[in-house]
């Protein structure tokens, strides 16, 4: 007769025994790290192209039309502030600065493909000298100069592409988890644009007034919106307005000679007196 | 960020109560695989021969268990890496086992002493958010041999 | 360790059944060879790295029902059948059973 038996199997053949925490955490760091690494990369790439691309093809792009509906025409001071401002920065020779000037509430002043910069009356009101006017207009023109637009536009659209074939087959959480790890390397490039931007805008200041009080005066400006606790759209693209504070101050310092205090004695350039008449007349109009 | 804060709980959640479950099922396992040691299960065919004093029948047993969110959510990151999903072993070998114990005890309950012919199917009837297992079935069927002179203790196991 | 699918191996008696021994393993491969796959659907043609996925589960399976047999002293498993389930997309169930028996 055949003999049958059941002995016991031992217990953990079938299954792995590691922790199931620990390959949680493992694998959502590895996750979080190629997302991370992989944008980096992207964007690294893409900067190194994004000067080579020709400026009149960054043109041929039909953004003004869109801007159109909404501007209204640009005063002649403003209009010839920027024209010297622009001559200071030695632009790449085939770029044009467009400026467009827009009647709303709204506290901004941007930069956008083709070379265009957008100033709101918001911001304009907000401002006390020519000094913190310069500051503004030096900004967005070195983000021109510097191909941010254009860049930031690939990243993007570049981005978007990358991570729709990382979640393919994944769920929604993991999903955002990516999504959100991608935007906060994004970011962390588009603040570092704002420093590039900051920098050159605070060269243009010491080289027309001699002393960099004008970045400071806007950026007080910046920190008196914030406690207001209107949500300026500089919120997390952007760096931390003390920061930036502190960034412009200690460039100054370095190119100027002048030390922080000697440089809060300099008096601003006050706007003249046509201007602020004329931004008077445009809010009473709205 | 009320997103992630759901996310979180919903992690512990499964966490906390699929490790529990998972250890309490795997102990009751244990614990009625010893008392139904007494069954062979063999997966061959051909029964013993020379007692034919054997009468056969088909048992089965089946169930169905269900993923937790945190072993979900491992299996997911892992589906992005590749290689063996731990998460999901031990989701089937209980399931296995469980479905093996549940037919060991229709044989049992029918006065068999061994099941032969054993076949396993294993499904995943429910898909969850992006296709990843929602809960998996496993039914365990084989054919016991009850010895003829043993009294069917249930009659209503018969019937079925 | 003999592994077969027969009920009997010719020319070998079974001394004594140890009963059901199994193994399954559930395996994934990484992105990258998803995003392929997917391409491939559109083409068609042989999935090598699904095809290479399954063998691997496939071996690491039996591999553990091989270890399941020698722990409970068996030197055969006979009568051996494989099953595949998807569980979720873009990973696989091996699953294999069989009898572990002692052969002469």
């Amino acid at each position: 007769m055949m003999q049958y038996t059941n002995p016991q199997i031992p217990e953990g053949i079938n299954t792995s025994q590691n922790h199931p925490l620990k390959e949680f955490f493992i694998l959502t760091a590895g996750v979080i790290a190629i997302v991370i690494v992989s944008f980096y990369l992207l964007i690294v790439t893409v900067d190194f192209f994004a000067d080579k691309i020709p400026f009149a093809w960054e043109q041929s792009i039909p953004v003004d039309a869109l801007l159109e509906s909404e501007t209204s025409e640009v005063p002649p001071y403003l209009e010839s502030l920027t024209r010297q401002v622009a001559a200071d920065m030695t632009l790449p020779d085939d770029m044009q600065v467009t400026l467009h000037y827009v009647n709303s509430e709204t506290v901004n002043a941007f930069a956008t493909l083709g070379g265009h910069i957008v100033l709101h009356r918001g911001l304009l009101e907000k401002l006390r000298s020519e000094d913190e006017l310069v500051m503004v207009v030096a900004h967005e023109i070195a983000h021109l100069k510097y191909r941010h637009p254009i860049s930031s536009a690939s990243h993007s659209l570049l981005a978007m592409m990358l991570l729709s074939l990382f979640t393919s087959s994944a769920d929604d959480i993991l999903n955002r988890l990516m999504g959100t790890s991608g935007l906060l390397t994004l970011m962390k490039f588009s603040r570092d644009y704002e420093y590039n931007a900051d920098a050159a805008a605070v060269d243009v200041l010491l080289h027309r007034y001699g002393h960099a009080q004008g970045a400071v005066g806007l950026f007080d400006v910046f920190k008196a919106q914030h406690t207001g606790g209107e949500p300026l759209e500089f919120v997390n693209t952007h760096p931390l307005t003390e920061r930036r504070i502190q960034r412009a101050l200690s460039l100054a310092e370095q190119q100027s000679g002048l030390s922080a205090e000697q440089s809060a004695s300099k008096n601003l350039q006050p706007l003249p007196v046509e201007f602020t008449e004329w931004l008077a007349a445009e809010s009473a109009d709205k | 960020m009320y997103d992630l804060i759901i996310f979180v709980g919903l992690l512990l959640l499964g966490y906390g109560f699929g490790r529990a479950a998972e250890a309490g099922h795997y102990r009751s396992i244990r614990k009625r695989e010893r008392f139904l040691n007494r069954i062979p299960v063999i997966a061959s065919r051909i029964p013993p021969h020379g007692e034919p004093n054997f009468d056969s029948l088909l048992v089965s047993g089946n169930v169905v268990i269900s993923v937790d969110y945190f072993k979900r959510f491992v299996a997911t990151l892992r589906n992005f890496f590749g290689g063996r999903v731990t998460s999901y072993e031990s989701l089937l070998d209980r399931a296995r086992r469980e479905a093996v114990l549940r037919m060991k005890q229709e044989a049992r309950a029918m006065g068999a002493t061994m099941v032969f012919n054993i076949k396993f199917e294993t499904a995943s009837i429910h898909k969850g958010h992006g296709n990843t297992i929602g809960s998996i079935e496993v039914l365990a069927y084989g054919t016991a041999l009850i010895p003829n002179n043993v009294e069917v203790v249930h009659t209503a196991n018969l019937m079925r | 360790m003999i592994i077969s699918n027969l009920e009997v191996i010719p020319g070998k008696r079974i001394q004594q059944h140890l009963g059901l021994v199994q193994g399954s393993s559930v395996r994934a491969k990484h992105i990258g060879r998803d995003f392929m796959a997917g391409i491939k659907n559109i083409f068609g043609g042989e999935l090598r790295g699904y095809t290479e996925l399954l063998q691997e589960s496939r071996e690491e399976a039996t591999n553990r029902m091989l270890a399941q047999a020698s722990a409970v002293g068996a030197n055969a498993v006979l009568n051996v059948r494989f099953s595949t389930s998807s569980v979720a997309t873009g990973a696989a169930e091996l699953f294999v059973y069989g009898t572990a028996v002692i052969l002469e």
